[in-house]
């Protein structure tokens, strides 16, 4: 594939125009994406086709045409997932990525002990999903965890937070909330990156921090604050760990936590249907492609890119 | 935007004077801003947020000292009873002693590390910085392959990994990150290189450089701090992958940590919870301390790195 | 739900196209392959089964020490691959779907419907003369017997009971009850009294409502199965809703845990659980965790039958496989799987270091000579599980294919009912028409 292109490569009108010659080296360069390219897209032409199959695992896959997705489009549990997940990211998203950006602009002043404290709220996402962690999160936000012994400080009974089928979801925002550290890294790495010199102009210029941090701050930040929109949106569609430590695998209480993804699971791996399975995968790929392709139009208008 | 400009004809000259203008503004990086009234206060805004977000730290390590029966009874963050026997119990209870699972963790995220910061930059540059027919279309691929939930890739990908006769092998760990198979890196890394004045680029050329001196002597330089973003989640997620351990691997002596944490539990009969604690507090340790290392390198990226 | 047209029709032969090719093509040729060892009766030195269990590392130690048993009088090596239960099944699906699965596994009854219609798991009863079934009893094997066939042997027996924290009750000046005779009336009545007499510091009980032995054992009661023999709904409306019903009205006075007390209580330390914190006073566990258990909180418990033996339409108890060894179809050593599995049930040197801990050795004669040699805790345990054993008990058919999402349907109907969502009426008709759906869609 790389050679064919590499080629046309050559023969670019572009490199006659002179400021790019010699980029016809990323054919080259681009080798090992491409070797990996094909290590993702077999498995990806596998799944697709699987998606037009009736494939339990353990028999060989036969051709359905469309029924799995006629089956996709009446069946309300499928429909309930979807809800699950769309409530839950554009809560979750909007929420993480304020705290995460705040809290970035926050240190990025320049605190003393810095280290300690960008160390100490980047620790959530450090830990993982282990065992530990489920048991730790029962300790918080058990009938009897830490926020229902504080809440009846002041004389309110707490729900149950993981077993209350209203409370459950908002339970999982709050602990993807809590795991804001990742985008904050991210985002302070940015912010570390605009030259300082841009300030100083600016001062010299007279400028208001507000003003400069409109006029530098959130153009040159704003290829990373779309980058953690985009990863965002994807991560959060396609939540699938935290629901299932969260719920032992069961979309439980009462299918409140039932993510798109953890039901996907669930056809493939417990009922047998991975065909089905297959065929819900890639309507969710379209959907979030969708996302994706919407966000990365929009970015025209507010990403700014110095090229 | 007209500050941004003028700062920028301010930098057109030759990309070594302004890589090294670029370091020197480390020097005020560190200084303190606000009145003592608003420092006082954004500390205790910090300090509040962080006991929450330490919490679960404090209380894993509070676990890791108590007896098993009172990992959940003892209420307390101060254990009443403290019991060190959980970390020699823990790092014995197991087939191999616990520093083997350590070491094999150990040897997972470093190639890890390596490859994707290799084949993640090299990817990333051509993405960002280099102009070339099909690019567009290659970059959009690379983002799709993030969009496809995995659960329905990975017996077709057992598949093929089988079919090499990697299974129960490091090699399906580690191979797909020499590859740029992580789109998530590439992303962020175009994001980052995106975001570097293009002078930098028109100043190397102007000196001579090509497209791959530009990206060894300019661009990966002034990435540091986005490729120590890349180490430091890339450690994370292959110190914490289970799944992937859980599918490939099968013997003991090449298990990570995450599988072996899991043999202290039981389905049947009674799990090892203060061992388990314990050994839990200790894998986490060089997480943290990666972490705290590769933040230095965050902080002061362009400072430290710079051009011959 | 939906009408999904299954898809008995369309299994088997596959088209073209890479991509089929390398989901299918590297399945070996599963017929071929069966056959060809079995005349060589002799163990080779060079074979090696794979054994896929999940255990924790002391489970898998003592698993490993009773193998090196086998392979010292055979000569045949067993590579035992643990893992923890969370991940098994996954693996296991994988390793089937990838044509590599373990020579013999674990395997838990409600599972077998699915791939033994699928044909991925050997008929053992063409095996019959290297495995020895003649003392196994009869009621076990049904349970691993599915469609006629038979895909398992129990790796031992177990039951569920009722553990009552004695030394709780009796503190509070309440005598326990006689539980050969009691009825659900009775059991209502105790678990309420429990909770008055502590001053509504403890519940009498509190166990998962949705668990399928429980809800099983109170269609038989009424009469019923909670499966047909032949695959489908074997209860009604009413039965589950009165069950249903039941736990509501028990948990208005106290005698089952009030809404949201019960958290997935499997996680925690076993001294930590409710029942150990003295939260609630009893609870229902499958027979052979009794020993654990009682270790653990002192041998302050006591095991108790479940009530409405005495009154209800017919006899309820069941005696069921703990797990099952199976094996798989494509294994390349067919008939030294077959001698492990025959090693792991007939040999009372197969028990040395694992003893009862997967139940009651399902050959007669071996629980005899093990069941000699364990603790007081664990002799409880047996004696209860051969008592039930013992008596006239109905059959009890395998669970089909589908039974897992039952199970699932159970458990979203008892929070709907427990949050008070659904009345237990509604949740006993929702059950039929689900259960029914998921049924159709497995079979």
């Amino acid at each position: 594939m790389s050679s064919t292109t590499a080629e046309r490569g050559v023969s670019s009108p572009r490199r006659r125009k002179g400021a790019d010659a010699g980029d016809r080296v990323a054919y080259v360069l681009l080798i090992p994406w491409a070797i990996g390219m094909l290590f993702t897209l077999i498995p990806f032409g596998v799944s697709l086709y699987l998606a037009f199959t009736d494939y339990d695992l353990l028999t060989s896959p036969a051709w359905v045409g469309l029924e799995n997705f006629a089956h996709f489009a009446n069946d309300p549990k499928a429909a309930t997932a979807a809800k699950v997940t769309l409530v839950y990211t554009f809560v979750a998203v909007p929420i993480s990525l304020a705290v995460a950006l705040g809290i970035a602009l926050l240190l990025n002043r320049g605190v003393r002990g810095l280290p300690f404290y960008r160390s100490a709220f980047y620790l959530p996402s450090l830990i993982g999903a282990s065992v530990a962690i489920v048991m730790l999160w029962r300790s918080i936000f058990g009938h009897a965890g830490v926020v229902n012994r504080f809440l009846a400080f002041f004389g309110i009974d707490g729900p149950g937070w993981t077993t209350d089928p209203d409370w459950a979801l908002m339970t999982l925002v709050t602990l993807s909330v809590w795991g804001f550290g990742a985008s904050m890294v991210i985002f302070l790495a940015g912010l570390r990156q605009i030259p300082r010199m841009y300030y100083e102009a600016a001062s010299v210029d007279g400028a208001t921090p507000a003003r400069q941090f409109f006029s530098i701050t959130m153009p040159l930040l704003s290829p990373v604050l779309f980058f953690n929109l985009v990863l965002g949106l994807i991560g959060s569609l396609q939540t699938f760990t935290q629901a299932y430590v969260f719920s032992g695998g069961t979309g439980g209480p009462a299918d409140s936590t039932l993510f798109f993804n953890l039901y996907l699971y669930q056809q493939g791996f417990q009922r047998f249907d991975m065909g089905y399975a297959s065929a819900l995968a890639w309507i969710m790929f379209v959907v979030i492609a969708i996302f994706t392709a919407v966000n990365f139009l929009v970015s025209k208008y507010w990403v700014f890119y110095d090229d | 935007m007209t500050d941004l400009t003028a700062a920028r004809v301010a930098t057109r000259t030759s990309a070594q004077r302004l890589v090294s203008r670029l370091r020197t503004r480390e020097t005020y990086r560190e200084e303190i801003t606000g009145t003592p009234g608003s420092r006082f206060l954004r500390h205790v805004v910090l300090i509040g947020l962080g006991l929450v977000m330490l919490y679960p730290l404090i209380w894993m390590v509070s676990a890791s000292f108590k007896p098993s029966a009172d990992v959940f009874n003892d209420t307390s963050l101060i254990p009443t009873q403290w019991d060190l026997g959980n970390y020699a119990e823990g790092w014995s209870a197991l087939e191999f002693p616990f520093e083997t699972y350590l070491y094999n963790s150990m040897v997972l995220a470093v190639l890890n590390i390596l490859g994707n910061i290799i084949s993640c930059s090299i990817t990333a540059y051509c993405f960002a910085r280099l102009r070339f027919p099909g690019r567009k279309i290659m970059f959009a691929m690379t983002l799709a392959t993030m969009l496809l939930p995995s659960h329905v890739i990975l017996i077709p990908q057992y598949i093929v990994f089988s079919k090499l006769g990697w299974i129960n092998t490091y090699l399906p760990l580690t191979v797909p990150a020499f590859l740029a198979t992580n789109a998530f890196f590439v992303f962020l890394l175009v994001q980052f290189m995106r975001g570097l004045p293009m002078e930098l680029q028109d100043a190397a050329r102007i000196d001579g450089c090509g497209p791959i001196r530009t990206y060894w002597s300019v661009i990966l330089p002034l990435t540091t701090p986005a490729l120590a973003t890349v180490a430091i989640f890339t450690f994370i997620a292959s110190w914490n992958d289970f799944f992937g351990p859980l599918l490939y691997l099968t013997d003991q002596m090449l298990f990570p940590v995450p599988l072996a944490l899991r043999q202290f539990m039981s389905a049947q009969g009674a799990s090892q919870w203060g061992p388990m604690f314990a050994m839990s507090i200790v894998s986490l340790l060089p997480v943290v301390g990666f972490f705290f290392i590769g933040q230095r390198y965050l902080i002061n990226g362009i400072a430290t790195t710079g051009m011959k | 739900m939906t009408t999904y047209v299954t898809r008995r029709g369309f299994i088997t032969l596959v088209g073209s196209g890479a991509a089929v090719a390398a989901v299918a093509g590297c399945r070996p040729g599963t017929d071929g392959t069966a056959g060809d060892q079995a005349g060589g009766g002799a163990a080779t030195s060079d074979v090696e089964l794979r054994l896929m269990v999940w255990a924790s590392a002391a489970e898998a130690e003592r698993y490993e020490e009773d193998l090196a048993v086998f392979t010292d009088k055979t000569g045949i090596g067993v590579k035992l691959e643990f893992l923890d239960v969370g991940g098994y099944q996954d693996k296991l699906n994988t390793l089937f779907a990838a044509g590599d699965p373990p020579d013999v596994m674990f395997q838990v009854g409600r599972w077998i419907g699915e791939y033994a219609t699928r044909g991925v798991l050997a008929e053992l009863d063409q095996f019959s003369d290297v495995i020895d079934l003649d003392a196994v009893d009869a009621g076990l094997l049904e349970q691993a017997t599915y469609q006629g066939k038979l895909y398992g042997v129990p790796t031992g027996s177990t039951t569920i009971a009722y553990v009552y924290d004695r030394e709780l009750v009796t503190g509070l000046g309440l005598e326990m009850p006689d539980d050969t005779t009691w009825t659900w009336a009775d059991f209502a009545a105790f678990n309420a009294a429990i909770y008055e007499a502590s001053d509504g510091q403890t519940y009498g009980t509190g166990f998962y409502v949705p668990w399928l032995p429980t809800i099983t054992q109170w269609a038989r009661q009424h009469g019923q199965d909670l499966f047909t023999s032949d695959g489908t709904v074997g209860t009604d409306a009413a039965t589950i809703g009165e069950y249903f019903q039941l736990i509501e009205d028990m948990r208005a006075d106290g005698g089952f845990a009030a809404q949201g007390v019960l958290e997935d209580d499997s996680a925690a330390s076993l001294e930590q659980s409710l029942l150990g914190r003295g939260v609630i006073a009893s609870q229902i566990i499958p027979a052979n965790q009794f020993s654990d258990l009682n270790s653990a909180l002192d041998g302050r418990l006591q095991l108790m039958r479940v009530p409405g033996e005495v009154d209800g339409a017919r006899r309820g108890y069941t005696v069921t496989p703990t797990l099952l060894w199976c094996q798989a179809a494509e294994s390349e050593h067919p008939q030294e799987a077959a001698q492990l599995i025959d090693f792991l049930t007939n040999d009372p040197e197969s028990y040395g270091a694992r003893s009862i801990f997967l139940g009651v050795p399902a050959n007669a004669e071996v629980a005899e000579v093990v069941a000699a040699e364990v603790s007081e805790n664990e002799q409880a345990f047996v004696d209860f599980t051969l008592g039930v054993q013992s008596e006239d008990l109905p059959a009890y058919d395998m669970e089909p294919a589908g039974t897992g999402e039952v199970q699932n349907i159970l458990v979203t109907l008892a929070t709907e009912v427990e949050y008070q969502r659904m009345t237990p009426q509604q949740a006993g008709e929702e059950f039929m028409s689900q259960a029914a759906a998921a049924l159709e869609a497995a079979g």
